[in-house]
Order: structure tokens, then sequence, then C-alpha cells
């Protein structure tokens, strides 16, 4: 099996796909000759030509427009958005038309098509390249989100993106992308399906749930727990739209203690989500109340990089709440 | 920037307070050392003082909450002269209590929080060296009236059909948890009851048209006491009556006689000394059932409790080696005795080592009465009223005789129905021979 990292996932998962179907297509700033800026798409350019890995002009709203064009004529376009937070210019797009072709047509046309974006904070990035807009898409009907944390995860998500015939938003933990590597599988209909989740630990006294880039955190919480003798269940939710209700409930219930961590802001994050749901669903199995761990209601600071993301500390702060509760 | 001012350790051994009065408003600047709040203890009643200058900015407990040490009392922002100085959120102190990590405490954001060689916070478990897991706090109810609880504690007290009011929390502000649930159960072995009887309260009986009083002190320890009880023998019992016409024509002649002793010479301790000697014909009712081995303890001595009714409560002070004495100092322990114990005077060795209870309960009423056993001990006797009822004569007349009913509830695990009834025979044959007492 093959060693890599997140960022190789993604290109090898490209290469892969692109091989196995010729109409999927790459699109984006960069992706071509110079194999995007984090080099997601590195070969690509050589190994099947300038018709299929197309660099386009600074211009998302272009980008996803195109795909969008692509995708209602058969073609399975990846759309490459080169900081998360540039896809504000190509929102419309995505939000008004790609999300609501399959219901606007009723059912006549679909959107084949993949949005991935790079996003979270940790890299010194600043305000515009370090944030995480995936509740705007969670939002929005129609679309599948998915943030993978692991490169085997990319690479079973990225197929299982590419190859569903609705749009997906796949965000990307730009911190991770060289942070971890590993083994991912060879089989080259590997996929990972949209919409459940990874159970990473399994403990009885606090249950961790979180996804993309805090996941590394989360995990590093969790082993600092256990040196302590606090056994953690540690759920990466991989998928945010459809998300894994039952392996969440399941678990917060049989717990009932739970610490949401997402590095996206406070309020209206994902998490708000989670812990509505948990209470809504488990309340009579609870221990404590659902406890987030989150970013700040605040542009994400450029001065203040790392202490913007929840870290370790913050989440042991959150577990002895819920614990003590 | 504000910091929990917590119920400081007020004495040694006491675990929690009641706020009687707040001293300083909400809003108010208060100086350091100048008193804030007026706290009752079970010993004393004393001035907290303010450990800051500051602005007040929030009474955390009413006049009236029982507050355990080391939960919030207060919260106070900073001065004026910004004297109150951020505190660093500890998380092995105050997380339990402390404010959910909503990205706006600033102080929980580090510039080096990535995980990476620092020292992390070390986890408190409950349970391990944590709060003391056993401490006696109070049911904190929040504004609304209702319990503090967790959710899973409120669902199995639901199932069990008990009420939440009637548990001690032992969380953070008195919270109920899931533990102190199942401690009540325990205690109270109320889940079978409950699930047999479906004991559940109609809305109209537990919402407004009714007044709720939380159980404390005295009216708890005799609520357990009752309840361990009731749940914990086998009560079975036996009812007799005695023509004590004799003891009343005895009793008239000797009282003046007594008083002349200062001794106030009532019925009762005939009937005490008759008691002595019965108890020791019949061992087995001045004993004790012990589960933990299943074994029964006779007692070589006769201590008995005396029920006496006090403004309180009802109190059991304990006449010491009763055998031993005559009518006429157990006229006076009687007397000394029930005056201490509505004068609240009694020692703690005066409510102990107990092996027999009496209940006079004629002197206000009632034909007779089921008594409560005072367990561990092995039966208890009501005494009631004398008075003159129509008594078939062995000649068949019919005349008005002095008659007392006396009623024996005792654990029928320790003694059979047709002992006891001998028991009882070999009290009235006394009692209807009253000279005897005096011997």
């Amino acid at each position: 099996m093959p060693v890599m990292n997140l960022v190789q996932a993604v290109s090898y998962t490209l290469a892969s796909e692109m091989a196995r179907d010729e109409a999927v297509v790459v699109l984006g700033e960069d992706v071509g000759k110079r194999g995007g800026v984090f080099l997601a798409t590195e070969g690509l350019y050589d190994q099947f030509g300038p018709d299929r890995v197309i660099d386009t002009p600074l211009s998302e709203a272009g980008i996803i427009g195109a795909a969008l064009g692509m995708s209602v004529h058969g073609m399975r376009p990846v759309a490459e958005i080169q900081f998360a937070e540039y896809v504000f210019h190509g929102f419309d797009q995505l939000v008004s038309q790609v999300a609501k072709l399959r219901y606007r047509s009723a059912g006549q046309f679909t959107a084949p098509l993949v949005v991935r974006m790079p996003a979270g904070g940790g890299v010194k990035g600043g305000h515009h390249h370090s944030q995480n807009p995936e509740t705007h898409f969670v939002h929005t009907a129609g679309l599948h989100v998915v943030y993978p944390s692991t490169p085997s995860d990319t690479v079973g998500m990225l197929r299982s993106a590419i190859r569903s015939n609705d749009p997906v938003v796949l965000f990307e933990p730009k911190r991770l992308y060289r942070a971890v590597k590993e083994d991912v599988p060879e089989d080259p209909d590997h996929i990972v399906p949209v919409g459940r989740a990874a159970v990473r630990r399994e403990g009885d006294d606090v249950v961790l749930v979180s996804y993309g880039g805090s996941m590394a955190e989360t995990l590093q919480a969790a082993d600092a727990l256990a040196e302590q003798d606090v056994a953690s269940t540690v759920i990466d939710l991989r998928s945010l739209m459809p998300w894994d209700r039952d392996t969440v409930l399941e678990h917060a219930a049989r717990v009932g203690r739970v610490v949401l961590v997402s590095e996206s802001p406070h309020t209206a994050g994902f998490m708000s989500e989670v812990a509505a749901t948990i209470s809504e669903q488990v309340l009579d199995h609870l221990l404590a109340p659902p406890t987030r761990v989150s970013g700040a209601d605040t542009p994400y600071p450029y001065a203040q990089d790392r202490a913007y993301l929840p870290g370790p500390r913050r989440i042991l702060h959150a577990v002895q709440r819920v614990l003590e509760y | 920037m504000s910091r929990i001012f917590t119920m400081p350790e007020l004495a040694e051994s006491v675990v929690e307070g009641e706020v009687v009065q707040w001293l300083a408003a909400v809003g108010e600047v208060v100086q350091e050392n100048q008193p804030l709040v007026e706290v009752m203890t079970d010993k004393v009643t004393v001035e907290v003082v303010a450990p800051y200058t500051g602005v007040l900015e929030a009474h955390l407990a009413a006049e009236g909450d029982v507050v355990p040490v080391g939960q919030p009392l207060a919260r106070f922002a900073d001065g004026p002269d910004g004297a109150v100085t951020a505190v660093e959120p500890d998380a092995a102190g105050e997380a339990g209590q402390g404010e959910a990590d909503d990205g706006s405490a600033r102080t929980l954001f580090t510039a080096h929080d990535a995980g990476e060689g620092e020292a992390l916070p070390r986890i408190r478990k409950p349970g391990a060296n944590a709060r003391p897991a056993a401490r006696e706090t109070t049911a904190a109810t929040g504004p609304y009236g209702r319990p503090l609880a967790v959710p899973a504690a409120r669902r199995k007290a639901r199932e069990a059909g008990i009420d939440l009011t009637a548990i001690q929390g032992s969380g953070p502000a008195g919270r109920i948890r899931v533990s102190d649930v199942e401690a009540a159960l325990a205690r109270t072995g109320a889940s079978q009851a409950a699930t047999r009887h479906g004991t559940t309260v109609a809305p109209e009986l537990a919402g407004p048209g009714t007044t709720r009083v939380p159980l404390r002190g005295m009216r708890r320890a005799i609520a357990r006491q009752m309840m361990d009880s009731h749940l914990g023998t086998a009560r079975a019992l036996q009812v007799d009556e005695a023509d004590v016409s004799d003891l009343v024509a005895l009793r008239n002649r000797l009282k003046p006689r007594a008083a002349e002793q200062g001794v106030s010479l009532s019925y009762l301790p005939f009937i005490l000394a008759a008691l002595t000697r019965s108890l020791a014909a019949f061992p087995m009712l001045n004993a004790r059932f012990d589960a933990s081995d299943e074994s029964i303890v006779l007692h070589d001595r006769v201590n008995l409790g005396l029920a006496v009714a006090t403004d309180a409560g009802l109190v059991v002070p304990v006449l010491r080696n009763a055998d031993q004495l005559g009518v006429m100092d157990l006229a006076r322990e009687v007397t000394r005795l029930a005056t201490a114990a509505r004068d609240g005077t009694l020692d703690p060795a005066d409510v102990q080592g107990g092996t027999f209870s009496v209940t006079n309960i004629g002197t206000i009423g009632g034909l007779f009465s089921l008594p409560v056993i005072n367990a561990p001990e092995a039966a208890i006797l009501g005494v009631h009223a004398i008075k003159k009822r129509p008594v078939v004569m062995p000649d068949d007349s019919i005349a008005a005789r002095h008659m007392l009913y006396l009623s024996l509830a005792f654990d029928h695990r320790l003694a059979d129905g047709a002992e006891v009834a001998h028991f009882s025979n070999h009290l009235i044959d006394q009692l209807q021979d009253p000279e005897t007492l005096l011997l």
C-alpha cells in the first residue's frame, strides 16, 4: 500500500479517477502547470494534458459556473478554490445555481461536480487564508459537505465525491496537508461513503467529536486524557451534510458527556447543530450539557494564529467541566 | 473581567451555610473586608466579608439558599479603580461550574496551545480526590422552583417515581447527579414501592397553591429514621387491655407522699417498672436484629427510650439501666429527661443506647395506635389513656373499671405472636397486681 500525506492523497485520487473516467476534469487557479499552490494537483497536467487540467482566470464565479456547465453536459469536473474563503466570489453560483439545479429541473438535471477547498488556520495565513466557512454550505440545502482529516479518508471521500451524481463541497484541512503520513488503500474503487463518521477511539468517560483540522488537537487531547486515565471516545465526523447522527447519538447516550471541537467561529457553527440534536434526541441520557470548544466570534486573527484554534488545553478545560458537572 | 467568590470554610467540619441576608446590594462597590453576607451554619451565624474591592455584580445565592463550602456565592466585576484583577481559569479548580468555552473568555486563548511540550491541565475525576462525594448538601432549586439536576438524573428519578426535591445533590451548586438519585433509592428502597404504587403527583398538587417546605434538621432525621424502620422491620401489632383500677388506687394513695419528696408521680413509672421485669422474662424483646450477619443481639441491661413530643419534633431520650431503678427513681428520671428534651438541653449520651422504647400517647388522646419501632430495637410499647369503661366482671355483673390499652409493635423477625402474647400477659398481670411493683 502506498504511504502518503493528505495533499498527496488528493493528487493520487484525482489521478486515479481521471485515469478511470475520461469525464473527470480538474480546473482552478494555478492547478495546471504549477500543480496548485499546495501541489494538490501536482503532475496531473503532465499526465492528462491541458484539456483535462485547466488553469482558469482569477474568477471563482467563473470556475464554479464553468464546472456547473460541464457537469450538466456529462463531465465530472473537480474545481479547486485556492483558499476556502475565495469561494465567496463564486458563492452565488454554488448556492443559487449548483445546489438548486436538481430541484429546479425536477430531477431532469443534476450537477455532479466537486468543489475542493483548502480551509482552516494554523498556517500563519491571516484573515483571508485561515477560515472555516463550511457552515455556509451545510446551511445550503442541495450540497453535500465533507471534511476529511486523514489521507485514507481523503482518498475515499474525494472518490465518493467525484462519483456522486450530486454536488459535493470537499474541505481539506490545509495545516494537516503534510502533518501525517499513512498507508492508503490501493484499491482503485476504495471509497468512504458520504454521511458516515469514524470512531477513532472508544472510552467511557467522555465523547470528543470533531472533524477536519481540529481532529489533530482533539486526538492530542485524547492522548493527554488517556495519560490521566480518562477514557475518551473520539468521533471524526468526516461528513457534515449529511452527518452521521446515529453514531454520535449512540455514543452521546452511552457516555452522557460530550465535548464538541471545531475551529470555526462559535456561534451557529456546525457543532451548534450537533449539540442541539444531541439535546433533542438523547437528553435523558446526558450527564452534562453538550459543550463546544470552538474558534472565536471574531475574524481570524493573523497575530494570534494558534491562539484562535481550540487546542488541547481548552479541550481539557471543557472535559473537566463536563466531568465535574 | 469578573471573579467568582465561593462559600468560605466557616468553621471546622462545617460543609454548608445558609444565606440569611445579603449585606451588600448588586451593583454596589464594596471594599475589601466590608461585610458582604450573613451566613448561618448549624453552629453559628457569621458575617462573611468581601474578599476584594470591586463591584458586586451578582448574588449567586438567594437568601434562604443553603450553599456548600466552595460553591459560588457572589460574582465581582472590576471596580472603578480596577482593583479586581483577572483570574486565570484553572481547569483543575473552577471548571465544573465555570463558564462554557464560547470563545469569549480571553484567558482561555493562549498563543501556545498547540499541545506540544506544554504542560496540560490535570484532570480531576469526580469521585477520585475531587469534592467529597458523600458530602451532605441540600437539594438546590433554581429561581424557577425546579430542582437543579442533570438530565439523566431527572430521568432516573422520574422512572423510579421519586421526587427530586427530596434528594440531596452532591454536584456543583448542589446539582443532583445520577449517583445522588441512586443513593436516595438505595436509602429509602422507594424504587420498588414507587413502581408498585405509581406515586405520581397530580400537577395541581405540585404547582401554585402549594407551599414547599424543605426537609431540614430534625424533621429530616425523623423522616429517615421512620422510613428506615418502616422498610427495615417486619412490624406486627399486639393490642391488649389491662384493668388498672388497683394501680389507680395505689397511685392516688402514693401521689401526695411522692410530692413531699418533690416527685410528681404519674402512672408511667409503674408501667416502666413492670416493663423492665417483663423484658427480663422475655429477653427476645430486649434485643436487636443485626442484618449484617443475620444474628440477634440480646441486651443484658434495659435502657428505655421514651418518646417525647417537643416543639421541634419527636425526641427519644433514653432512661438508662431502668431495670436497676425503683418506681420513685424511675419517676425522677422520666421527669428529668422529658424536661431536658423539651428544653433542648439533652446531652448526646441521653439519646443513645436505647434497647426498647415506650411511647406514651394517652396524655393527648386516642384509643390505641400502631407505633413505629425505634429500629434497630425489637419492639415499642404504646401506652394509652386510662379511662373508666364498662367491664364484665367474673360474676357477670358489669362494673366501671379503669382500663388501659397497650399496643405493642414488634419486629416479627425476632419474636412470634404467641411469645409476644405471653409477654403482654406478663406485663398485664403485674399492672393488675401493682403492689408487687414496689417490691
